[in-house]
Protein backbone atom coordinates (compact mmCIF):
# COMPACT_ATOMS: atom_id res chain seq x y z
CA UNK A 1 0.00 0.00 0.00
CA UNK A 2 2.44 2.35 0.71
CA UNK A 3 5.38 3.53 -1.06
CA UNK A 4 7.84 1.80 1.44
CA UNK A 5 6.05 -1.36 0.72
CA UNK A 6 6.56 -1.08 -3.20
CA UNK A 7 3.72 -3.46 -4.03
CA UNK A 8 3.72 -4.11 -7.00
CA UNK A 9 0.75 -4.53 -9.64
CA UNK A 10 0.45 -8.04 -9.83
CA UNK A 11 -0.34 -8.24 -5.74
CA UNK A 12 -3.77 -7.35 -6.12
CA UNK A 13 -6.56 -9.69 -6.42
CA UNK A 14 -9.44 -8.71 -8.14
CA UNK A 15 -12.27 -10.63 -5.96
CA UNK A 16 -15.48 -8.43 -7.85
CA UNK A 17 -17.81 -9.72 -10.29
CA UNK A 18 -17.67 -8.12 -13.70
CA UNK A 19 -20.77 -5.76 -14.20
CA UNK A 20 -22.21 -6.52 -17.28
CA UNK A 21 -25.73 -7.05 -18.86
CA UNK A 22 -27.47 -11.16 -18.50
CA UNK A 23 -25.08 -11.28 -15.28
CA UNK A 24 -27.19 -13.31 -12.53
CA UNK A 25 -29.58 -11.29 -10.07
CA UNK A 26 -32.77 -12.19 -7.74
CA UNK A 27 -35.65 -12.27 -9.86
CA UNK A 28 -37.26 -9.35 -8.24
CA UNK A 29 -33.84 -6.81 -9.05
CA UNK A 30 -34.21 -4.74 -11.93
CA UNK A 31 -31.54 -5.90 -14.61
CA UNK A 32 -28.46 -4.01 -14.92
CA UNK A 33 -28.60 -2.29 -18.53
CA UNK A 34 -25.14 -0.47 -19.88
CA UNK A 35 -26.14 1.59 -22.85
CA UNK A 36 -23.89 3.21 -24.94
CA UNK A 37 -26.06 6.34 -25.17
CA UNK A 38 -23.37 7.96 -27.57
CA UNK A 39 -20.89 5.56 -29.94
CA UNK A 40 -17.79 6.23 -31.98
CA UNK A 41 -19.31 3.02 -34.03
CA UNK A 42 -22.38 5.21 -34.57
CA UNK A 43 -20.25 8.22 -35.92
CA UNK A 44 -20.12 10.02 -32.43
CA UNK A 45 -16.78 11.82 -31.49
CA UNK A 46 -17.00 9.76 -27.56
CA UNK A 47 -18.18 6.84 -26.74
CA UNK A 48 -20.11 7.87 -23.83
CA UNK A 49 -22.53 4.90 -21.56
CA UNK A 50 -25.32 5.75 -19.07
CA UNK A 51 -25.74 2.79 -16.31
CA UNK A 52 -28.85 1.51 -15.07
CA UNK A 53 -28.68 -0.75 -11.96
CA UNK A 54 -30.13 -1.80 -8.63
CA UNK A 55 -27.51 -0.70 -6.12
CA UNK A 56 -27.22 -4.54 -4.85
CA UNK A 57 -25.92 -6.01 -7.80
CA UNK A 58 -22.73 -7.82 -8.42
CA UNK A 59 -20.35 -7.37 -5.88
CA UNK A 60 -21.84 -4.69 -3.46
CA UNK A 61 -22.44 -3.77 0.27
CA UNK A 62 -25.23 -3.51 2.40
CA UNK A 63 -25.39 -0.61 4.68
CA UNK A 64 -27.37 -1.09 7.99
CA UNK A 65 -30.89 1.21 6.41
CA UNK A 66 -31.26 -1.87 3.75
CA UNK A 67 -32.81 -3.44 6.77
CA UNK A 68 -32.71 -0.75 9.80
CA UNK A 69 -35.17 2.31 8.93
CA UNK A 70 -32.99 4.80 10.84
CA UNK A 71 -29.87 2.88 10.08
CA UNK A 72 -26.70 4.42 8.84
CA UNK A 73 -26.42 4.80 5.22
CA UNK A 74 -23.45 3.83 2.60
CA UNK A 75 -22.16 7.56 2.74
CA UNK A 76 -21.56 7.17 6.05
CA UNK A 77 -19.23 4.72 6.35
CA UNK A 78 -15.89 5.12 7.61
CA UNK A 79 -13.23 3.77 5.62
CA UNK A 80 -12.34 1.81 8.99
CA UNK A 81 -14.60 -0.71 7.99
CA UNK A 82 -13.28 -1.64 4.25
CA UNK A 83 -9.91 -0.62 4.68
CA UNK A 84 -7.48 -2.98 6.10
CA UNK A 85 -6.78 -6.51 7.51
CA UNK A 86 -9.13 -9.24 6.55
CA UNK A 87 -9.30 -12.72 6.81
CA UNK A 88 -10.45 -15.39 4.68
CA UNK A 89 -12.12 -18.53 6.49
CA UNK A 90 -12.93 -21.35 4.36
CA UNK A 91 -16.64 -22.79 5.09
CA UNK A 92 -16.75 -26.44 4.73
CA UNK A 93 -20.38 -26.77 5.42
CA UNK A 94 -21.81 -27.12 1.87
CA UNK A 95 -25.52 -25.96 3.29
CA UNK A 96 -24.85 -22.98 5.81
CA UNK A 97 -22.49 -20.99 7.90
CA UNK A 98 -23.20 -22.08 11.04
CA UNK A 99 -22.37 -21.16 14.37
CA UNK A 100 -20.32 -24.24 15.28
CA UNK A 101 -18.33 -24.15 12.13
CA UNK A 102 -16.98 -20.31 13.13
CA UNK A 103 -16.64 -21.41 16.68
CA UNK A 104 -13.41 -23.11 15.66
CA UNK A 105 -11.60 -20.05 14.45
CA UNK A 106 -11.20 -17.46 16.95
CA UNK A 107 -12.47 -14.79 15.51
CA UNK A 108 -11.99 -11.46 17.24
CA UNK A 109 -13.55 -8.01 17.92
CA UNK A 110 -12.85 -5.92 15.00
CA UNK A 111 -12.06 -8.28 12.69
CA UNK A 112 -12.71 -8.17 8.80
CA UNK A 113 -14.14 -11.35 7.95
CA UNK A 114 -14.64 -13.13 4.23
CA UNK A 115 -16.11 -16.40 4.45
CA UNK A 116 -16.04 -18.50 1.42
CA UNK A 117 -17.83 -21.22 0.69
CA UNK A 118 -18.75 -23.96 -2.27
CA UNK A 119 -20.54 -21.04 -4.28
CA UNK A 120 -16.99 -20.09 -5.30
CA UNK A 121 -16.64 -20.70 -8.17
CA UNK A 122 -20.25 -22.41 -8.21
CA UNK A 123 -22.73 -19.69 -8.03
CA UNK A 124 -20.95 -17.57 -10.53
CA UNK A 125 -20.51 -20.37 -13.28
CA UNK A 126 -23.63 -20.93 -13.35
CA UNK A 127 -25.87 -19.27 -16.03
CA UNK A 128 -29.03 -18.58 -14.43
CA UNK A 129 -29.30 -17.45 -10.39
CA UNK A 130 -29.62 -20.85 -8.23
CA UNK A 131 -31.53 -20.30 -4.93
CA UNK A 132 -29.59 -23.72 -3.13
CA UNK A 133 -26.33 -20.77 -2.18
CA UNK A 134 -24.15 -21.51 1.11
CA UNK A 135 -25.84 -19.03 3.45
CA UNK A 136 -25.44 -17.35 6.85
CA UNK A 137 -27.70 -18.97 9.90
CA UNK A 138 -29.54 -16.57 12.23
CA UNK A 139 -27.41 -18.33 14.97
CA UNK A 140 -24.22 -17.69 13.05
CA UNK A 141 -25.33 -14.01 12.43
CA UNK A 142 -25.47 -13.84 16.32
CA UNK A 143 -22.13 -15.58 17.07
CA UNK A 144 -20.54 -12.94 14.84
CA UNK A 145 -22.59 -10.25 16.24
CA UNK A 146 -21.76 -11.93 19.69
CA UNK A 147 -18.01 -11.46 18.44
CA UNK A 148 -17.86 -8.03 16.82
CA UNK A 149 -16.49 -8.26 13.58
CA UNK A 150 -16.95 -4.46 12.19
CA UNK A 151 -17.84 -6.41 8.27
CA UNK A 152 -18.96 -9.95 7.06
CA UNK A 153 -18.03 -10.47 2.94
CA UNK A 154 -19.86 -13.41 1.39
CA UNK A 155 -19.23 -15.20 -1.88
CA UNK A 156 -23.24 -15.12 -2.52
CA UNK A 157 -25.47 -12.04 -3.58
CA UNK A 158 -27.28 -12.20 -0.14
CA UNK A 159 -26.05 -13.25 3.61
CA UNK A 160 -29.62 -14.85 4.13
CA UNK A 161 -31.39 -17.20 1.48
CA UNK A 162 -35.28 -17.58 1.37
CA UNK A 163 -34.57 -21.53 1.56
CA UNK A 164 -33.52 -21.20 4.97
CA UNK A 165 -36.15 -23.70 6.94
CA UNK A 166 -35.53 -21.11 10.02
CA UNK A 167 -37.89 -18.12 9.59
CA UNK A 168 -37.65 -16.32 13.00
CA UNK A 169 -37.34 -12.72 13.28
CA UNK A 170 -35.42 -11.18 13.61
CA UNK A 171 -33.34 -12.57 10.58
CA UNK A 172 -29.53 -12.94 9.22
CA UNK A 173 -29.58 -9.34 7.91
CA UNK A 174 -31.52 -7.53 10.61
CA UNK A 175 -29.11 -9.48 13.02
CA UNK A 176 -25.88 -8.04 11.20
CA UNK A 177 -26.87 -4.73 10.19
CA UNK A 178 -28.68 -3.92 13.73
CA UNK A 179 -25.59 -4.89 15.03
CA UNK A 180 -23.58 -2.33 12.96
CA UNK A 181 -21.56 -4.76 11.13
CA UNK A 182 -21.55 -3.58 7.85
CA UNK A 183 -21.74 -7.05 4.47
CA UNK A 184 -19.86 -7.42 1.45
CA UNK A 185 -22.28 -9.71 -0.51
CA UNK A 186 -21.08 -10.87 -4.34
CA UNK A 187 -17.82 -11.63 -4.00
CA UNK A 188 -16.24 -14.24 -6.02
CA UNK A 189 -13.10 -15.78 -3.81
CA UNK A 190 -12.55 -18.48 -6.18
CA UNK A 191 -8.81 -19.45 -6.32
CA UNK A 192 -8.32 -17.33 -2.67
CA UNK A 193 -6.54 -19.62 -0.14
CA UNK A 194 -7.56 -18.80 3.53
CA UNK A 195 -5.59 -16.45 5.45
CA UNK A 196 -4.71 -12.95 6.35
CA UNK A 197 -5.06 -10.38 3.52
CA UNK A 198 -5.22 -6.05 3.11
CA UNK A 199 -8.81 -5.67 1.99
CA UNK A 200 -9.68 -2.89 0.19
CA UNK A 201 -13.46 -2.20 -0.97
CA UNK A 202 -14.87 1.02 -1.79
CA UNK A 203 -18.50 2.07 -2.85
CA UNK A 204 -20.02 4.68 -4.71
CA UNK A 205 -20.56 7.95 -2.37
CA UNK A 206 -24.53 7.22 -3.27
CA UNK A 207 -26.28 10.09 -0.95
CA UNK A 208 -28.41 8.59 1.91
CA UNK A 209 -28.12 5.01 0.11
CA UNK A 210 -28.80 1.49 1.82
CA UNK A 211 -26.16 -0.02 -0.74
CA UNK A 212 -23.91 0.59 -3.57
CA UNK A 213 -21.76 -1.62 -5.98
CA UNK A 214 -17.99 -1.89 -5.01
CA UNK A 215 -14.69 -2.43 -6.67
CA UNK A 216 -13.02 -5.15 -3.98
CA UNK A 217 -9.64 -6.30 -4.17
CA UNK A 218 -7.14 -8.13 -1.74
CA UNK A 219 -3.52 -8.77 -1.15
CA UNK A 220 -1.36 -11.34 0.60
CA UNK A 221 -0.06 -10.55 3.85
CA UNK B 1 -2.81 0.85 6.38
CA UNK B 2 -5.49 2.05 9.57
CA UNK B 3 -2.86 4.26 11.25
CA UNK B 4 -3.75 7.80 9.24
CA UNK B 5 -6.72 9.21 8.05
CA UNK B 6 -8.47 9.06 4.61
CA UNK B 7 -9.37 12.15 3.56
CA UNK B 8 -12.59 11.46 1.10
CA UNK B 9 -11.88 13.45 -2.28
CA UNK B 10 -15.04 11.91 -3.85
CA UNK B 11 -18.30 14.46 -4.69
CA UNK B 12 -21.20 12.75 -3.35
CA UNK B 13 -23.82 11.20 -5.73
CA UNK B 14 -27.38 12.69 -5.37
CA UNK B 15 -30.48 13.68 -7.33
CA UNK B 16 -30.03 16.67 -8.76
CA UNK B 17 -25.95 17.32 -9.20
CA UNK B 18 -24.46 19.19 -11.86
CA UNK B 19 -23.61 17.10 -14.63
CA UNK B 20 -22.16 17.95 -17.81
CA UNK B 21 -24.38 19.72 -20.14
CA UNK B 22 -26.61 17.26 -22.30
CA UNK B 23 -25.84 14.48 -20.33
CA UNK B 24 -28.04 12.02 -18.50
CA UNK B 25 -29.33 13.40 -14.61
CA UNK B 26 -28.80 10.89 -11.91
CA UNK B 27 -31.54 9.49 -10.47
CA UNK B 28 -31.66 7.73 -7.10
CA UNK B 29 -35.01 5.84 -6.72
CA UNK B 30 -36.03 4.04 -3.33
CA UNK B 31 -37.66 1.37 -5.29
CA UNK B 32 -38.62 -0.66 -2.49
CA UNK B 33 -39.32 1.54 0.89
CA UNK B 34 -39.76 0.74 4.60
CA UNK B 35 -41.32 4.39 4.44
CA UNK B 36 -43.66 2.86 2.54
CA UNK B 37 -44.46 -0.17 3.90
CA UNK B 38 -41.75 -2.49 2.61
CA UNK B 39 -39.47 -4.61 4.63
CA UNK B 40 -35.96 -3.28 3.38
CA UNK B 41 -34.77 -0.39 1.74
CA UNK B 42 -33.51 -0.82 -1.98
CA UNK B 43 -32.45 1.11 -4.47
CA UNK B 44 -31.90 1.83 -8.43
CA UNK B 45 -29.70 4.17 -9.69
CA UNK B 46 -29.42 5.19 -13.39
CA UNK B 47 -26.60 7.97 -14.34
CA UNK B 48 -23.79 8.66 -16.97
CA UNK B 49 -20.78 6.60 -16.17
CA UNK B 50 -19.00 10.43 -16.29
CA UNK B 51 -20.99 11.62 -13.45
CA UNK B 52 -19.39 13.32 -10.63
CA UNK B 53 -15.88 12.01 -9.66
CA UNK B 54 -15.31 9.19 -12.31
CA UNK B 55 -12.70 7.49 -14.59
CA UNK B 56 -12.15 7.99 -18.34
CA UNK B 57 -10.46 5.01 -20.21
CA UNK B 58 -8.55 5.17 -23.23
CA UNK B 59 -11.62 3.74 -25.28
CA UNK B 60 -13.91 6.89 -24.11
CA UNK B 61 -12.28 8.66 -27.13
CA UNK B 62 -10.26 5.90 -28.60
CA UNK B 63 -12.32 3.45 -30.91
CA UNK B 64 -9.67 0.72 -30.08
CA UNK B 65 -8.56 1.89 -26.91
CA UNK B 66 -8.82 -0.05 -22.91
CA UNK B 67 -11.86 -0.57 -21.11
CA UNK B 68 -12.29 0.39 -17.70
CA UNK B 69 -12.42 -2.80 -16.54
CA UNK B 70 -8.96 -3.23 -18.33
CA UNK B 71 -7.39 -0.12 -15.31
CA UNK B 72 -4.45 -2.14 -14.12
CA UNK B 73 -4.36 -1.37 -10.21
CA UNK B 74 -0.62 0.11 -10.48
CA UNK B 75 -2.50 3.05 -12.27
CA UNK B 76 -4.63 3.92 -9.49
CA UNK B 77 -3.32 2.63 -6.17
CA UNK B 78 0.19 4.43 -4.67
CA UNK B 79 2.08 6.98 -3.96
CA UNK B 80 0.22 10.53 -6.02
CA UNK B 81 1.13 13.87 -6.02
CA UNK B 82 -1.18 17.21 -5.48
CA UNK B 83 0.22 20.15 -7.63
CA UNK B 84 -1.38 23.42 -7.00
CA UNK B 85 -2.23 25.19 -10.11
CA UNK B 86 -2.27 28.98 -9.24
CA UNK B 87 -3.66 29.82 -12.79
CA UNK B 88 -6.38 30.89 -13.10
CA UNK B 89 -8.03 29.77 -16.43
CA UNK B 90 -5.87 26.71 -17.81
CA UNK B 91 -3.19 24.31 -16.74
CA UNK B 92 -0.63 25.26 -19.12
CA UNK B 93 3.13 24.24 -19.72
CA UNK B 94 4.92 26.80 -18.06
CA UNK B 95 3.08 25.90 -14.89
CA UNK B 96 3.76 22.55 -15.44
CA UNK B 97 7.88 22.65 -15.81
CA UNK B 98 8.54 23.86 -11.75
CA UNK B 99 7.57 20.25 -10.78
CA UNK B 100 10.20 17.95 -12.18
CA UNK B 101 7.21 15.54 -12.91
CA UNK B 102 8.71 11.94 -13.74
CA UNK B 103 7.65 8.97 -15.87
CA UNK B 104 4.81 6.81 -14.06
CA UNK B 105 3.82 9.35 -11.75
CA UNK B 106 0.05 9.79 -10.41
CA UNK B 107 -0.55 13.61 -10.57
CA UNK B 108 -3.72 15.14 -9.15
CA UNK B 109 -4.32 18.93 -10.08
CA UNK B 110 -5.69 21.37 -7.30
CA UNK B 111 -7.13 24.54 -9.08
CA UNK B 112 -9.43 27.07 -8.38
CA UNK B 113 -12.13 24.60 -9.28
CA UNK B 114 -11.63 23.30 -5.63
CA UNK B 115 -13.53 24.62 -4.38
CA UNK B 116 -14.88 27.18 -6.70
CA UNK B 117 -16.77 25.08 -9.67
CA UNK B 118 -18.07 23.01 -6.83
CA UNK B 119 -20.16 25.42 -4.94
CA UNK B 120 -21.67 26.60 -8.28
CA UNK B 121 -25.09 24.67 -8.59
CA UNK B 122 -25.18 25.05 -12.14
CA UNK B 123 -22.24 23.82 -14.86
CA UNK B 124 -19.40 26.36 -14.21
CA UNK B 125 -18.12 26.18 -17.85
CA UNK B 126 -15.25 28.62 -16.93
CA UNK B 127 -13.49 26.09 -14.83
CA UNK B 128 -9.54 25.36 -14.99
CA UNK B 129 -8.34 22.84 -18.11
CA UNK B 130 -5.90 21.35 -19.61
CA UNK B 131 -4.43 23.01 -22.19
CA UNK B 132 -3.32 21.13 -25.51
CA UNK B 133 0.37 21.96 -24.59
CA UNK B 134 0.29 20.75 -21.13
CA UNK B 135 -1.11 17.50 -22.44
CA UNK B 136 1.38 16.88 -24.59
CA UNK B 137 4.24 17.32 -21.85
CA UNK B 138 2.18 14.61 -19.63
CA UNK B 139 1.81 12.14 -22.12
CA UNK B 140 5.60 13.15 -23.40
CA UNK B 141 6.69 12.36 -19.74
CA UNK B 142 4.25 9.22 -19.54
CA UNK B 143 2.72 9.67 -16.06
CA UNK B 144 0.71 6.36 -15.54
CA UNK B 145 -2.61 8.50 -14.16
CA UNK B 146 -3.77 12.82 -13.95
CA UNK B 147 -6.56 13.88 -12.20
CA UNK B 148 -8.13 17.21 -12.31
CA UNK B 149 -10.71 18.79 -9.66
CA UNK B 150 -13.90 19.17 -12.17
CA UNK B 151 -15.73 17.44 -14.33
CA UNK B 152 -13.42 17.39 -17.53
CA UNK B 153 -9.65 17.95 -18.81
CA UNK B 154 -10.46 19.54 -21.62
CA UNK B 155 -13.14 22.82 -21.81
CA UNK B 156 -15.76 23.60 -24.29
CA UNK B 157 -14.66 27.12 -23.86
CA UNK B 158 -10.71 26.21 -24.75
CA UNK B 159 -9.84 29.07 -27.58
CA UNK B 160 -7.70 26.61 -29.07
CA UNK B 161 -10.80 24.25 -29.17
CA UNK B 162 -9.12 21.13 -27.01
CA UNK B 163 -12.11 19.59 -25.85
CA UNK B 164 -11.42 16.54 -28.09
CA UNK B 165 -7.79 16.77 -28.62
CA UNK B 166 -6.99 17.33 -24.62
CA UNK B 167 -8.40 13.69 -24.11
CA UNK B 168 -7.20 11.97 -26.96
CA UNK B 169 -3.78 13.39 -26.37
CA UNK B 170 -4.18 11.53 -22.83
CA UNK B 171 -6.04 8.61 -23.28
CA UNK B 172 -4.05 8.39 -26.04
CA UNK B 173 -0.59 7.65 -24.32
CA UNK B 174 -2.55 5.60 -22.32
CA UNK B 175 -2.79 8.00 -18.93
CA UNK B 176 -5.52 6.95 -17.01
CA UNK B 177 -8.10 9.99 -16.51
CA UNK B 178 -9.64 10.83 -12.64
CA UNK B 179 -12.38 14.09 -13.32
CA UNK B 180 -14.37 15.55 -11.03
CA UNK B 181 -12.28 15.10 -7.89
CA UNK B 182 -13.15 17.65 -4.60
CA UNK B 183 -9.76 18.80 -3.59
CA UNK B 184 -10.70 21.54 -1.51
CA UNK B 185 -9.85 19.87 1.83
CA UNK B 186 -6.10 18.69 0.07
CA UNK B 187 -3.04 20.31 0.67
CA UNK B 188 -0.52 20.06 -1.84
CA UNK B 189 2.25 17.20 -1.08
CA UNK B 190 2.65 13.46 -1.46
CA UNK B 191 -0.41 11.05 -0.44
CA UNK B 192 -1.45 7.33 -1.31
CA UNK B 193 -3.92 7.02 -3.21
CA UNK B 194 -6.67 4.50 -3.95
CA UNK B 195 -9.26 5.18 -6.59
CA UNK B 196 -11.46 2.25 -7.37
CA UNK B 197 -13.75 2.33 -10.47
CA UNK B 198 -16.86 -0.33 -10.99
CA UNK B 199 -15.72 -2.97 -12.87
CA UNK B 200 -18.05 -2.47 -16.25
CA UNK B 201 -17.34 -4.69 -18.68
CA UNK B 202 -16.34 -2.90 -22.30
CA UNK B 203 -17.09 0.73 -21.08
CA UNK B 204 -15.15 3.60 -21.00
CA UNK B 205 -15.73 4.86 -17.72
CA UNK B 206 -17.08 4.86 -14.58
CA UNK B 207 -18.23 6.21 -11.13
CA UNK B 208 -15.52 5.93 -8.56
CA UNK B 209 -14.57 6.07 -4.81
CA UNK B 210 -11.45 8.37 -4.69
CA UNK B 211 -9.38 8.57 -0.87
CA UNK B 212 -5.87 10.24 0.26
CA UNK B 213 -3.64 9.52 2.69
CA UNK B 214 -0.96 12.11 3.61
CA UNK B 215 2.61 10.42 3.22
Amino acid sequence: MSAKSGKQISDWIDISVTLKEGMIAFSAEPLLQLERRRSMARGHKANNTTIHMSVHTGTHMDSPRHFIADGKTIDQMPFDITLGQARVIEISDPVSVKAEELAQHNIKRGERILLKTRNSPKFWQADAISMDYVFITREAARFLAGAGVKLVGVDALSVGSPEDPDKSEPDTHQILLGNEIWIIEGLNLTGIDPGNYNLICLPLKLKETEGSPVRAIISKL
Amino acid sequence: MATKKWIDVTTPLVNGMVVWPNDVKVQIERRVSMDRGDMVNNSTISMGAHTGTHMDAPLHFIATGKSIDQVPFDAIIGPARVIEIKDKVSIKVEDLKPYDIKRGERILFKTRNSPASWQNQNFAQDFVFITKGAAQLLAHLKVALVGVDYLSVGSPIDPEKGMKDVHEILLGAEIWLIEGLNLTDVKPGNYNLICLPLKLMNTEGSPVRAVLQKI
